[in-house]
């Protein structure tokens, strides 16, 4: 009987600490192609949890995240949602890495009426989900207008253009070629992870081009900028974000002396970088800082303000809160006042190769 | 309630997709190992027409008509191949879909896939519940189609060329174009699978046609018993809401990374099992040919 009695209490304990938790969703990629990323934002998410908990979490209560893994496919997604919406009853989930199951998703929430935040999706058809869906990432939009403007700068009329055959790649590649006033003599894409790419550069070299825009990602540029070389096919190397990564300096070694990339910026230096960069490895001391890690970090600090600012737990009242408390929100990752299309704006910085380093240009 | 709806469409797009296999795989012994491919097609099909605003009933009867066609001429040519190489052959094929959709930018929008598929709706029903009536009765009805064909003298003579072509030719039938009529057949039954899943799931790109996709099929038809009509039902049933059930096992929130490994492993040993103590499936084959 006392242990009966024991046990009812117990669970009555549990049920009681269960109540006093505020529970939101997380779709991500645990597992699959991309669960790199999946296992990055995780951390980055419960890091930033943690700390919102510690400073009195949500009206006195703890915020929870109720994690669902999409397997890294469009289904599964629709799956994780499904599962959060309709089993956990929960108003805000936050939608997974890679922009094709975000879109996937991201009509389900529209129609449920549930709050969608992605802390990655770059692609710029987000923009068009509707009125619950949000990011903090900057569109694809932005950094292909930056690349065009890049290349403009450095007085470039004549570029080749390659870029990596995803969607990040197309999407990017597409705004840059509508927003580049000069003539491209080369266009084409390149499969993501090859091990050779001599054909691909015989095409580039042919057409003799000064600068070659190549938007590609890092094993993929490594290769791409090795063979060049040893092609002897030495333009300006014009990049994006996505390769920027001491990782294509170790692979392309000193071939990428010069390269010039643009990425989406936020300040490195600073207190609050530096407390997130402390608090991340004293939480993980074996794990590096995910990358775009930063992002889902300001959002659940977002996400905690509009919680916390919302008359009541439901949708439209976060939906509203989030849009109020959005405004003017600085976090590690810059300014996250969301746009009329739930969309953030974001500083484009340049980086260049110099000695083996990456660095500010 | 919706996610329980969802569960069932999965399913029973699945039961359609894996029964459209079973047809090649279970009646005519051919092991198609690039059906993903057709369901792809019927995705596309449907996808491009429905999104340029043609209707939705039309678009599931192109996907038909399309898978059909590319089924005839995929078939044309490789059915000179028997046994391993057909496999291979059939293998890729479905790579040679997988590519042409990444690549065919201008038709396909390529791996920025199509997003805002329109979904089924009637009489102002909640989206899944439209879903679910339409995929089911199209589903019935498929199955019916293929109880009907199966039980005519063209699905004895199915079974008769899997057990022994020689036999087949002795009473004058022509093997090659029975093969060929049945991936026809199975194809366009496999791009309506893939026509309604894209109007579901609503977004699709080239990468949601793996391999992985093919081997979860072949499970559902090998687990449930193929060369039966209830076999790949039931794969697919327990295939799908064994999958599901996973995110129910009380797990803490570290642990969830795995649930997708132990349902990948899960599978494996299902399949190794199978073929080693139950090659028939659950549902066994009735009236086999008792071997001496």
């Amino acid at each position: 009987m006392k242990r009966i009695t024991c046990a009812l209490f117990c669970f009555f304990l549990a049920t009681a600490a269960y109540a006093e938790t505020v529970k939101i969703g997380a779709v991500q990629p645990l597992s699959g192609k991309i669960s790199v990323y999946g296992e990055g934002f995780q951390r980055a998410i419960n890091l930033a949890v943690e700390e919102v908990n510690a400073a009195g979490g949500i009206k006195g209560k703890n915020l929870e995240v109720v994690y669902e893994d999409n397997l890294s496919t469009a289904q599964g997604t629709v799956s994780a949602l499904q599962k959060l919406i309709s089993i956990e009853k929960l108003p805000v989930i936050i939608g997974p890495a890679a922009s094709s199951n975000f879109l996937a998703a991201c009509p389900i929430a529209q129609r449920e009426k549930t709050i969608f935040i992605g802390s990655e999706s770059a692609a710029s058809d987000i923009s068009q989900c509707g009125s619950y869906v949000f990011r903090v990432f900057p569109s694809d939009m932005l950094q292909g207008i930056g690349v065009a403007e890049l290349a403009e700068e450095l007085g470039y009329k004549e570029v080749a253009l390659t870029y990596i055959n995803n969607d990040w790649g197309v999407g990017l590649a597409e705004v840059f070629k509508q927003k580049f006033n000069g003539k491209i003599i080369e266009e084409f894409a390149h499969d993501e992870g090859k091990a050779d790419y001599r054909s691909e550069l015989m095409r580039l070299k042919r057409k003799k081009p000064v600068a070659v825009v190549n938007l590609t990602y890092i094993k993929e540029g490594g290769t791409l900028l090795k063979q060049a070389y040893e092609m002897k096919f030495t333009p300006k190397w014009l990049m994006g974000s996505a390769a920027k990564s001491p990782k294509l300096v170790e692979l392309a070694g000193k071939t990428a002396e010069g390269i010039i990339g643009t990425y989406p910026t936020f300040s490195k230096e600073g207190d609050r970088y530096e407390h997130y960069k402390t608090a991340f490895a004293a939480k993980y001391p074996e794990k590096k800082l995910p990358i775009f890690g930063e992002y889902n970090y300001d959002m659940v600090h977002l996400l905690a303000k509009a919680l916390n600012n919302a008359e009541a737990f439901n949708a439209d009242a976060i939906r509203a809160a989030l849009m109020e408390s959005s405004k003017g929100f600085v976090g590690i990752t810059g300014d996250k006042t969301f746009d009329e299309n739930g969309d953030v704006g974001a500083t484009y910085g340049r980086w260049t190769v110099k000695d083996g380093k990456i660095v500010e240009y | 309630m919706e996610y329980g709806l969802h569960i069932l469409i999965l399913c029973l797009i699945y039961i359609l997709f894996s029964s459209s296999l079973n047809l090649e795989l279970g009646y005519a012994g051919l092991y198609n190992f690039g059906h993903v491919g057709f369901f792809a097609i019927g995705a596309y099909s449907s996808a491009l027409v429905t999104v340029a605003g043609y209707p939705i009933w039309g678009g599931l009867l192109l996907s038909m008509v399309v898978a059909a066609v590319v089924g005839l001429l995929f078939a044309w040519p490789v059915l000179r191949l028997t046994g391993d190489y057909f496999g291979i052959a059939s293998l890729a094929f479905a790579e040679m879909i997988r590519l042409l959709l990444l690549n065919e930018r201008w038709l396909t929008r390529g791996p920025m896939g199509i997003p805002g598929i329109p979904r089924i709706e009637i009489l102002g029903l909640s989206a899944n519940m439209a879903a679910l009536i339409v995929i089911f009765l199209l589903t019935t009805l498929s199955l019916l189609c293929f109880k009907i064909i199966l039980s005519s003298p063209f699905g004895r003579t199915l079974k008769l060329i899997r057990e022994d072509e020689y036999v087949a030719r002795a009473f004058g039938k022509n093997v090659v174009s029975f093969k060929i009529r049945t991936i026809a057949v199975g194809s366009a039954f496999g791009g309506l699978a893939g026509g309604l899943w894209a109007h579901y799931i609503g977004y699709i790109s080239p990468n949601d046609f793996s391999l992985q996709l093919t081997v979860l099929v072949i499970l559902c038809v090998v687990l449930g018993g193929r060369g039966t009509l209830f076999g790949p039902i039931l794969g697919s049933l327990l295939v799908i809401t064994v999958g599901e059930g996973l995110r129910f096992l009380p797990l803490p929130a570290s642990m969830t990374a795995g649930v997708a490994h132990i349902q990948s492993m899960l599978f494996g040993l299902v399949l190794v099992l199978l073929m080693l103590r139950r090659p028939q499936g659950i549902v066994a084959e009735s009236h086999l040919l008792q071997e001496t």
